[in-house]
């Protein structure tokens, strides 16, 4: 716990579990039994342990939310040491630290409240040692006294502890937790009752667990409705350990058990540190003796509900709820038009960040393609959230939603189909996704997305956006690391826009490939295209009927997964021979095929003529076979071939999900491979005919860039 | 005033209250639903439990702790059906969450006395029964609440409506069970 909303994270968010807790004693108060009544509390006691997650998941109400956005709005006034505006808050656990001098007044009241918990501790541990030196100085058991410890631990099966006596105690009580000493009032007789009570004490370790109590009341010192919380454990201890001894008790010992605990009304309440006494003030034994009172009462078999009731307050108590980090429509961003509205908006980005590499490159491009600062928020690095603040509010003086930002494109997404396997329109694709060389859980990519210009009489065309994808602080973040082109699309385009994008990206391919032969050589680019699923099923009251409808998803997704991916291999053979030659050939084919290795290439080379319309063929026209080999021929009637001829191939390399998450996955252990595939084909086979002749036989391999 | 106990306490009265808990249950647990009315009100059901109280606990004194968060529960299950009514969602989860704990335990209870009273008058083995059932569906539900806070995290409806089906089936036994210690009263007269 580094700061002063941390603390308010925690102690609100365990005042919230206890205000439950609370809620359901009092209805069930006379129902269940005070084993119950006590028990429960240790489902309060673990939600202490356990660090609150300062996430999108919550306890009862969104309290990390608000505490984020609060800190959002006071921070960004101050210049603090222990927490800044747009960093979010860590999962607050104690023990509270000090890092550094205090520069601001939030930083003053975590120093505050840090020298709280320091006193309030030290306060516990000086008055235990004190009651330790008492202890020392106490006198030794009367004999009477040490005959009544005896008698109750063999009627009672209890195990005994050292005991001593001292002058002027109200009650008798137990002190330490692995030395535990039995104190009991010097020069009386003390009843055989108490020391049942003290005993019990003892053996179920009621010191060692108000010990534990005390911890974390010092570490709530400052929150009044805690100390109230832990006050009613420790009066529920009491009856619990009353409740243990009127177990062993019988008829009228009962009744003298309650006298004693009525003759203790007026006593005063000597609460010590990692001590337990069967006094605990007056008001409190009042309500003890109407438990005892009802001591017949409780319905009996109630283990299973008591159980059950524990069982069922698991989940929101330590698994809680879950918001959605960013605006749930796209619609809704327009009710940002407050400072405090936008503040909260941005903190529930802060707490729900991006958990996918799919998600964070979605949530960017959503960004930019609806002009969003909000999505853009979700995706980008915490060093970028004031920038983006700023923007933000800076759109309002523009008669602007305060969640616009530019996404300075000049350009207009628009929803294209670029991939059929694509089931919706979708305006955007991820490609050539690389791990960087640097790092492992660092990726390059281009974002692709389908725009029009912004002049009205412009074609449209695509944004290409270079981006580096890394890992921050457990989520995923994406900032662009390159200038965004955009490239208009020829009519011709229009129709097959992956094609025209294929073209743009070979020039900076994911991979090549090359190969020389006798008479030419062959160059083949590899480009890799990922779509995120953002498939949308929309239901109405006829879907039942017509089934349901489907759009693409406008909102981001921070956990999304990448749907599919394919790849593109664009190979061209070029004619390195005789130019006069090139005059007389009336027909090309390339035939081509990728192997994983090399030593997957059939040793028979017709092997792969499996299919009679294959090559080489005397018309112009492309194809491929069932065994993966693709072919292109051309025809040179009307013109002179020059000298190139072209094809694409995608080589079967088709992924769906699991394959792209099992690379994923493998990239990560091994730090190695590109993705996908976890290992590109290693060698292109490509064979050329010319003029039906089989003239060439070439075997290309991957080279590095310095190669190409 | 012996005499009025005694006339109270008779076989009748008893079997007349425990039909009145047989109908509360098949108004809690079934939902037929006229657009947003739901014929089978819950909090009817309740209605119909509070009525017997009195009754039961002449023969079961802890029956009267059902009073109170019987009251509650008519209370919430009531506003719930009239926002339901007009169209409104009440989806309060601490409220829920309050109302599913209290609701276990109400119907825990109520069914502990159901099969004391059985055990009171010699019926051994209808006992055992409502034992055995009030024992499922305890877990049953508890089951059902982990599976629906659950289904609502992984966003999967299958489980959550799998123990729906399941419930159903067992009110039906639950119901049953009650009726048949309602007419095995009153033939034990």
């Amino acid at each position: 716990m580094n700061n002063i909303w941390e603390f308010l994270v925690m102690t609100l968010t365990v005042s919230l579990a206890a205000g439950l807790i609370l809620v359901l004693k009092a209805l069930l108060s006379d129902k269940l039994t005070p084993r119950w009544q006590y028990g429960v509390w240790s489902l309060l006691a673990l939600r202490m342990l356990i660090p609150v997650a300062v996430s999108n998941r919550y306890i009862l109400v969104p309290i990390p939310l608000w505490i984020e956005t609060l800190k959002a709005l006071c921070e960004s006034h101050l210049s603090s040491a222990y927490s800044q505006a747009f960093i979010p808050l860590e999962s607050p656990w104690f023990p509270p630290m000090i890092s550094s001098a205090p520069h601001s007044i939030t930083d003053w009241l975590f120093v505050i409240y840090f020298a709280g918990v320091a006193s309030s501790l030290l306060l516990c541990l000086v008055s235990y040692v004190k009651l330790r030196l008492l202890i020392a100085k106490a006198y030794p058991l009367s004999e009477v006294n040490q005959s009544s410890i005896d008698d109750v631990c063999n009627k009672y099966g209890l195990k005994p502890c050292p005991a001593v006596e001292i002058e002027g105690l109200p009650s008798a009580f137990v002190c330490g937790i692995i030395k535990p000493v039995l104190v009991l009032p010097a020069g009386t007789v003390t009843d055989e009752k108490i020391i049942l009570h003290e005993l019990l004490h003892l053996k179920y370790k009621d010191a060692l667990q108000s010990v534990i109590w005390a911890v974390f009341r010092a570490l709530h010192w400052c929150n009044p409705f805690m100390h109230y919380v832990f006050n009613c454990i420790g009066n529920d201890m009491e009856s619990l350990c009353d409740r243990r001894a009127l177990e062993l008790l019988e008829g009228e010992e009962r009744r003298d058990y309650g006298k004693i605990l009525l003759l203790m009304v007026n006593d005063r309440y000597p609460r010590a540190f990692g001590t337990t006494s069967l006094s605990n003030g007056g008001k409190n034994i009042a309500k003890r003796i109407a438990c005892i009172a009802h001591f017949k009462k409780y319905p009996k078999g109630m283990a299973l509900v008591s159980v059950c009731i524990g069982i069922m307050l698991l989940q929101p108590l330590f698994f809680g709820s879950e918001f959605h980090g960013v605006a749930s429509s796209i619609n809704d961003y327009s009710a940002a038009n407050s400072e405090m509205i936008l503040q909260k908006d941005l903190a529930s980005t802060r707490l729900n960040r991006c958990s996918t590499m799919a998600g964070a490159i979605d949530a960017y491009a959503k960004g930019l393609i609806y002009e969003n600062g909000l999505y853009l928020a979700a995706a980008s690095p915490l060093s970028e959230q004031e920038k983006l603040y700023e923007q933000m509010c800076a759109s309002l003086d523009d008669s602007w939603i305060y969640t616009h930002v530019e996404n300075n494109l000049g350009a207009r997404a628009f929803a294209r189909s670029p991939n059929p396997d694509v089931s919706v329109s979708n305006p955007y694709e991820v490609c050539n996704i690389k791990q960087s060389a640097s790092a492992s859980d660092e990726f390059q990519c281009q974002l692709v997305i389908y725009s029009t210009s912004n002049d009205a009489d412009a074609l449209p065309g695509i944004s290409i956006i270079p981006l580096s994808v890394h890992m921050e602080k457990g989520s995923w973040v994406v900032v662009p690391s390159g200038e965004t082109e955009f490239m208009e699309m020829d009519e011709n385009s229009w129709g097959h826009p992956r094609g025209f994008v294929r073209e743009i990206l070979a020039r900076t391919p994911m991979s090549t490939y090359k190969g020389v032969g006798t008479n030419g050589y062959i160059t083949a680019s590899c480009c890799t295209f990922y779509n995120v699923d953002n498939t949308v099923e929309t239901q109405n009251d006829i879907s039942w009927f017509l089934g349901s409808s489907f759009s693409f998803n406008e909102n981001p997704v921070t956990n999304a997964e990448f749907e599919h991916s394919d790849m593109d291999f664009n190979i061209t053979y070029t004619f390195t021979g005789d130019r006069e030659q090139l005059k007389n050939i009336s027909y090309v084919t390339l035939e081509n095929m990728f192997y994983d290795s090399t030593a997957d290439i059939p040793s028979d080379p017709e092997e792969r003529m499996d299919d009679e319309n294959f090559a080489p063929i005397k018309e112009s026209g492309a194809g491929s076979s069932s065994t993966g080999w693709s072919y292109r021929a051309e025809t040179f009637d009307n013109h002179e071939w020059n000298g190139t001829i072209r094809d694409i191939n995608s080589g079967g390399r088709y992924y769906p999900k699991r394959d792209i998450i099992d690379a994923l996955k493998q990239v990560s252990a091994s730090g190695g491979a590109s993705l996908p595939p976890v290992e590109n084909p290693e060698v292109l086979v490509a064979r050329v005919y010319i003029d039906g002749f089989d003239t060439e036989y070439i075997i290309s391999k991957e080279v590095s860039r310095d190669e190409q | 005033m012996n005499n009025e106990t005694g006339t109270l306490k008779s076989a009748d009265n008893l079997a007349s209250a425990i039909g009145a808990v047989g109908r509360a249950y098949i108004f809690i647990y079934l939902n037929i639903n006229l657009g947003t009315l739901d014929i089978l009100p819950d909090w009817v059901g309740y209605l119909f439990i509070l009525s017997a109280i009195p009754t039961i606990s002449l023969w079961e004194e802890s029956m009267g702790l059902l009073r109170s968060i019987g009251f509650l529960l008519a209370i919430y299950e009531g506003a719930e059906w009239i926002i339901q009514l007009f169209g409104g969602h009440a989806d309060i989860p601490v409220v829920s969450l309050i109302a599913g704990i209290i609701g276990l335990y109400f119907h825990f209870q109520l069914l502990t006395n159901m099969a004391s009273i059985a055990s009171e008058y010699g019926l051994t083995g209808r006992s055992e029964n409502i034992l055995k059932l009030r024992t499922a569906n305890t877990v049953l539900q508890t089951i059902a609440m982990l599976t629906m806070q659950f289904s609502a995290r992984f966003q999967d409806a299958w489980p959550a409506l799998v123990m729906v089906v399941i419930i159903v089936i067992l009110t039906i036994m639950i119901t049953v069970s009650i009726y048949g210690l309602k007419k095995e009263l009153l033939s034990v007269q």
